[in-house]
């Protein structure tokens, strides 16, 4: 859900981004970041804890808690709520730990 | 190893208010900052900041973050910044470490500025990590930086400024706030921002204060108890409020982690947000030549931290040399200017850290 | 209670009103109860109507006689805390601080609301103001009946828009 219309911010001409959320084509917008992105399409389960796969979704959305954390382009614990949304990115929920090696 | 006069690390209000007075002062600047643009929290502040004209009040944040980094334009050859860029590492023997990507980089510097600002805290309660739950500030990135709705409808815990202000935003931005919650038994905040909410129809509920979040994956209610004077719950008082967003505003902590990394000298002090280093009347830490300003030494308003961080950009410029034409006369500026954005009623927390800080420093 | 409520009580909101001859003309009702360091009413005001002084977390005071009601302070005040207010004929007319969707549109009814929200009357849209100074404060001039002079103090839409 995105704010259509705003008393005080303008609106700005966004380009759309098509990228692959779990093996689906979805859309975002220039400017979003992965978990804006995301949060518009109504997803807000962004990866699942380690013991007992709790649904994590962000918190802090600068960078500081690590909540955020997901599987983009195969690299595991990216802070989606910092990172900017780009073409063709590959982004999936990550469960638990990410595998780094 | 790169050689740098000043590395200020942070872009904030209080970190480019420093640049700016360090470069008035003739030292060149390297300002770190981890975002992609420069103005801290400054950028998603929509509504009119208080103050006087000096703190540029009347003037919406975001719209302070654009005039502060024009005033840096004339240094361009003084002045470096390094955007999407996060110190990773200060060291005891002035060293900085960067990474960019996935590039590391090495500074030493005569002097630093550590303006990392604070990070919203976190409130302990049943099912507290269900995605639905945000920090307050969290909401405020979403809707005025990236126009993403949090959700259909909001509660939000705490009623300081922050929690006032952004509930009034979340109306601004077509967002149902249900109510403000608020442990204490009177509103936090500026009367005057809880009034605007008021105006709306929007509930203050005080001595109340969260129970229990539920939902699968997701949040769908809340449970809200009320509270007796010795902050006790009282048993039959509990009702629930249905809900896909809580808003969880209860206070920022100083982002030290840099400062308690080199080994600095820490004190806790809770009126002042958490951890903060001990420092000189001008904010020298107990590393020589590390200063700090803005709110990682004492959370405030961000008037203060542009007035300290002109402050403490002088004087960190003077100790590596560089002495400003109007050192004294500014010196004496910001420190009145300070005083008065503290003697009132809304200061009187920032002055008892302070002054705690003081006093544990020469215990 | 405004500190529990966040809503001021009857006293205090008469306390700011002039006495209804004095309202023949317009005139600024300042609702800040706090010793706040912030001064942009003082400062902004062309006719020196409002002083705080050097202690800014001072409360303002306005001199009457000076205030010609003209609204400047209405959209300079961070708190959107200052509304200024006029007794014509029948009717009380407010100029209020607004900065919200939909914008008013001079002739339609809107509702009349309360400092706690509660809709109390209607609200005829005389005059909406939007200058670049104005930053985005709009300044709304409203008619509402002059029963209502100490309880009015904002609009709601009731239009789908």
């Amino acid at each position: 859900m995105r704010v259509k219309r705003h008393p005080i911010i303008e609106a700005k001409e966004q380009s759309q981004i098509r990228f692959i959320f779990n093996g689906n084509e979805v859309i975002g917008y220039q400017g979003d970041t992965i978990a804006s992105a995301l949060h518009a399409l109504g997803i807000k389960v962004l990866s699942r804890s380690i013991q007992k796969h709790r649904a994590r979704g962000f918190y802090c959305a600068i960078g500081n808690c690590g909540s955020c954390h997901m599987i983009v382009d195969n690299v595991p614990n990216v802070k989606t709520c910092i990172t900017k949304l780009e073409p063709g990115m590959v982004v999936s929920t990550q469960k638990g730990l990410g595998k780094i090696i | 190893m790169i050689e740098k006069d000043l590395i200020i690390i942070g872009g904030g209000p209080a970190g480019l208010k420093a640049a700016k007075s360090a470069l008035d002062s003739g030292s060149s600047v390297l300002i770190i900052e981890r975002n992609s643009e420069l103005g801290g929290q400054l950028i998603k502040q929509t509504h009119k900041f208080f103050g006087s004209e000096k703190q540029y009040a009347k003037t919406r944040g975001f719209d302070i973050a654009h005039i502060l980094i024009s005033e840096l334009a004339p240094y361009k050859e003084r002045l470096e910044i390094e955007l999407d860029t996060t110190v990773v590492g200060l060291y005891k023997d002035h060293v900085v470490t960067t990474l960019k990507d996935d590039s590391y980089q090495k500074y030493h510097a005569k002097a630093i500025i550590v303006a990392t600002g604070a990070s919203e805290k976190v409130l302990a309660f049943e099912n507290n990590d269900l995605p639905g739950i945000y920090g307050a500030g969290a909401v405020q990135t979403l809707m005025n930086l990236y126009r993403v709705l949090p959700g259909k409808e909001v509660v939000m815990i705490g009623s300081g400024n922050i929690g006032l202000i952004v509930s009034y935003q979340l109306m601004q931005a077509g967002v149902v706030v249900k109510a403000v919650i608020e442990a204490a038994p009177t509103i936090g905040g500026y009367k005057v921002h809880a009034s605007k909410l008021r105006r709306l129809g929007v509930p203050i509920l005080t001595s109340t204060t969260i129970k229990k979040a539920f939902g699968t994956d997701q949040l769908e209610k809340i449970e809200i108890v009320s509270i007796d004077k010795n902050w006790k719950e009282i048993s039959g008082s509990e009702r629930i409020i249905f809900t896909d967003t809580l808003c969880v505003s209860v206070g920022l902590s100083p982002m030290h982690q840099l400062l308690s990394m080199a080994e600095i000298k820490m004190h806790c002090i809770n009126e002042l947000g958490g951890l903060v280093p001990s420092i000189s009347d001008f904010h020298e830490t107990s590393m020589e030549k590390v200063f700090v300003c803005g709110d990682v030494i004492g959370v405030e308003e961000a008037s203060s931290a542009m007035v300290e961080g002109a402050l403490i950009g002088l004087v960190a410029a003077e100790r590596i040399g560089y002495v400003h034409p109007k050192l004294t006369e500014l010196k004496t500026d910001y420190l009145m200017q300070l005083d008065a954005l503290r003697s009132g009623p809304f200061g009187k927390k920032s002055r008892i850290g302070l002054d705690r800080l003081k006093v544990s420093e020469h215990a | 209670m405004l500190n529990r409520t966040g809503v001021p009580s009857k006293e205090q909101i008469r306390t700011n009103f002039p006495d209804q001859a004095s309202l023949q003309k317009p005139k600024a009702i300042i609702e800040c109860f706090e010793d706040i360091p912030c001064n942009p009413c003082e400062t902004s005001c062309p006719f020196k109507a409002i002083s705080i002084g050097t202690d800014i977390n001072c409360q303002p005071t306005l001199n009457s006689e000076l205030c010609t009601g003209c609204g400047i302070c209405v959209y300079n005040c961070p708190g959107l805390a200052i509304v200024v207010a006029q007794i014509i004929a029948e009717s009380a007319r407010f100029k209020i601080p607004y900065e919200f969707l939909p914008v008013p549109v001079e002739g339609e009814i809107w509702h009349g609301l309360n400092r706690s929200g509660d809709i109390i009357c209607e609200a005829l849209i005389v005059k909406v103001q939007q200058t670049k100074k104005q930053d985005k404060t709009i300044l709304v001039t409203v008619d509402v009946d002059k029963k209502h002079i100490y309880d009015f103090i904002t609009i709601r839409c009731q239009y789908e828009r």
